[in-house]
């Protein structure tokens, strides 16, 4: 029964953690849980760490334990003697390594913590948990036999809890958060002092003291912040409409990790001119944006699907827009920037395996190296720019 | 084991006391979130008050260094005392500072540590605690020494949502989410703070400030603390609800941003 619980969470997509698992075995086991009631709270306390989540373990718990009988306190306890290691392992397919315990570690701990716990008087010397008499289960005195949960009205009070379904409001369903896109562009780094000189330089000062004949003086010098700078060329074109929320994703995690970010537009492919809003209406000149971002070695990111139709890539006049004429080709730009941008790289939504099927994204790849927008690609089009930067201490 | 239930003055809500208890008898950090004024930040003085503890408490800076709340080593002073001091250079000890973390790892007596708004600091601040809030030790590295914890500090950490934290560091805690007080328990915090409050006061403060809340389009809601300073207010001023017709005296109280103001003035107040 505590299985299908297990279970049910898994189900609305719940990860519960091994640690976590075991926390919530250790929190029976020292009789943290008087009640059902009790129960539904401490186990949330224990499986479920957002409250957006809060509306999938109502869900679960609903579902696991609405209409049930009765639990009896030996059921419970052999379920947590028997069911959660083994299952648990097999479930989340644990490797070796993958946790900070090895799983006979926290086995071997949870047995100490048990064999303990058995001597002491509350669990009356029988090995079940808060069986033999003035149970700690039952704030309303049930004894030996252990609680019947089904027919005690503190089940009911928790289910009615979960039902009441108060954190449906919290509730989100993103795949790919902000996050851990965060933890990927925290990659691109480029420490350089700044700000108030307030850090002890302690090699200077002992130079200095030296210096003096042993007269301490001391040398104070500015701390090392991140000061990487970026330039965003984001493709608004249509056929980047089925990226928009990846590319907001993007977006908002770049902006929250780096201060001095840039950011232009353009359609399809790059011209004579970038836009600075989405709708392509305030323009400006590509050849003074290479030049002003370049010499202050900004780091260069063009987000884009690379596709369009050969002509718009390599000819003069090939842009779609009638209203619009260029006379040098796309593919000129791009071998312009990539030589003035040295750290730059190119991020495509559209899945790797189509690349090479694209022609123009197989040209362009060759300018640019391209990376997938995943967690993986942002990360190692990071590594990439790091390597790339240039190092200039001004 | 002693438990918490909550204090005179501090009312708990529903799980609140289980996941407090559970944290402090697993010896797990307890993460608090919750809107502004719920009494994150509170409910930490109140477990020290409770349970008769020493609290100590580590506000983070977005600056914030993990290091910091460990030790720092005093160089400075080290350099100056080597000059003009009569003190024994030779002896690095005076010259290490404990933060807060290390003053609560280094505590005889088990006391309660309040790490405050975890989230102002950098993304990666909560997973450099993670072997600390796990062992309960750490190394100085000036003097060779390991501190160790002899009872581990209760801790209690809190966040208001700016970042999310990552998920090594919240497997390690108990987490609790305190929502806003429903009608019900403001009606019990209410009496807790003005136990002789005219009924009429607290019925119309009370519809007023729910009508305000329920408002959509409000920048910022008001909270508990606004609400008691408000109250305070018509206590002091005099009010009789009764005259007020649809007026809401001293607006200004409960909301501080000239558009939310200007909102309830043209829903709630017809003006």
């Amino acid at each position: 029964m505590f299985e299908t619980f297990f279970y049910n969470l898994r189900e609305h997509k719940i990860k519960v953690s091994l640690t976590e698992w075991l926390l919530l075995m250790s929190a029976l086991d020292k009789k943290l849980i008087t009640d059902f009631e009790s129960f539904y709270y401490v186990s949330r306390s224990m499986l479920v760490k957002h409250e957006d989540l809060f509306d999938k373990y109502d869900q679960a718990f609903v579902e696991t334990f609405t209409n049930l009988k009765a639990i009896s306190i030996e059921e419970l306890r052999e379920f947590f003697e028997k069911f959660p290691l083994q299952e648990v392992e097999k479930l989340l397919n644990i490797k070796k390594g993958h946790y900070d315990y090895s799983l006979e570690d926290l086995i071997k701990k949870f047995k100490e913590q048990m064999e303990k716990e058995d001597g002491k008087p509350h669990s009356g010397g029988n090995k079940h948990i808060g069986t033999g008499g003035s149970s700690p289960w039952g704030k309303n005195g049930y004894a030996d036999m252990g609680i019947s949960f089904g027919e005690h009205h503190n089940m009911g009070t928790a289910v009615q809890i979960a039902n009441m379904r108060k954190y449906k409001n919290y509730s989100s369903d993103e795949t790919m958060d902000v996050r851990q896109l965060q933890i990927a562009i925290a990659r691109l780094k480029k420490l350089l002092p700044e700000g108030p000189e307030d850090e002890l330089d302690i090699d200077a000062t002992i130079d200095r003291s030296s210096k003096n004949g042993g007269d301490i003086e001391i040398v104070f010098r500015k701390r090392k912040r991140n000061r990487v700078k970026l330039l965003l060329l984001m493709d608004a074109g249509g056929s980047m409409d089925p990226y928009n929320r990846l590319v907001n994703l993007l977006f908002s995690a770049l902006k929250s990790r780096i201060r001095h970010l840039k950011h232009y537009y353009f359609h399809n492919c790059i011209y004579q001119d970038v836009f600075e809003d989405i709708g392509n209406r305030i323009s400006f000149p590509t050849a003074e944006l290479i030049k002003k971002y370049s010499d202050e070695n900004y780091n260069l990111i063009i987000l884009g699907d690379a596709a369009m139709a050969p002509s718009e890539l390599l000819n003069e006049g090939g842009s779609i827009e009638y209203w619009y004429y260029n006379r040098k080709p796309c593919l000129d730009w791009l071998e312009e920037m990539k030589t003035l941008f040295p750290s730059s790289v190119w991020i495509n939504p559209e899945q790797p395996r189509l690349w090479s099927r694209m022609y123009t994204s197989n040209i362009i790849s060759s300018v640019f190296p391209m990376f997938h927008l995943s967690v993986e690609g942002v990360e190692d089009a990071m590594k990439y720019l790091v390597r790339k930067q240039v190092v200039n201490y001004g | 084991m002693e438990f918490f239930s909550g204090t005179k003055d501090y009312i708990t809500t529903s799980g609140l006391t289980e996941s407090v208890n559970a944290a402090i008898v697993l010896g797990r950090p307890l993460l608090i979130k919750g809107e502004p004024g719920t009494g994150k930040t509170m409910l930490a003085y109140k477990i020290a008050e409770a349970l008769n503890k020493k609290l100590m408490i580590w506000n983070i800076k977005s600056t914030a260094r993990a290091q910091d709340g460990l030790y720092v080593y005093d160089t400075v002073q080290r350099l100056n005392d080597a000059r003009f001091g009569d003190r024994d250079i030779g002896d690095i000890k005076q010259y290490i500072k404990l933060g807060p973390l290390g003053e609560a790892l280094d505590s005889k007596e088990q006391v309660v540590l309040l790490i405050d708004e975890i989230d102002k600091a950098e993304p990666e601040f909560p997973n450099d605690l993670l072997h600390e809030l796990d062992q309960m030790n750490f190394y100085i590295t000036e003097t060779r020494e390991w501190i160790n914890a002899k009872e581990r500090p209760i801790v209690i950490i809190t966040s208001n949502n700016e970042k999310e934290l990552a998920e090594a560091f919240l497997r390690r805690c108990v987490f609790h989410y305190i929502e806003f007080p429903d009608r019900e328990t403001m009606k019990e915090i209410i009496d807790v703070h003005f136990p002789d409050l005219d009924k009429k006061i607290l019925s119309f403060a009370l519809n007023r400030f729910y009508n305000i809340r329920d408002l959509q389009s409000l920048r910022k809601k008001p909270s508990t603390g606004e609400l008691l300073d408000w109250i305070q207010v018509l206590i002091y001023q005099k009010i009789d609800p009764e005259l007020l017709g649809k007026d809401i005296p001293f607006l200004g109280t409960l909301l501080k941003k000239t558009t939310d103001i200007e909102v309830v003035k043209r829903r709630l107040m017809n003006v």
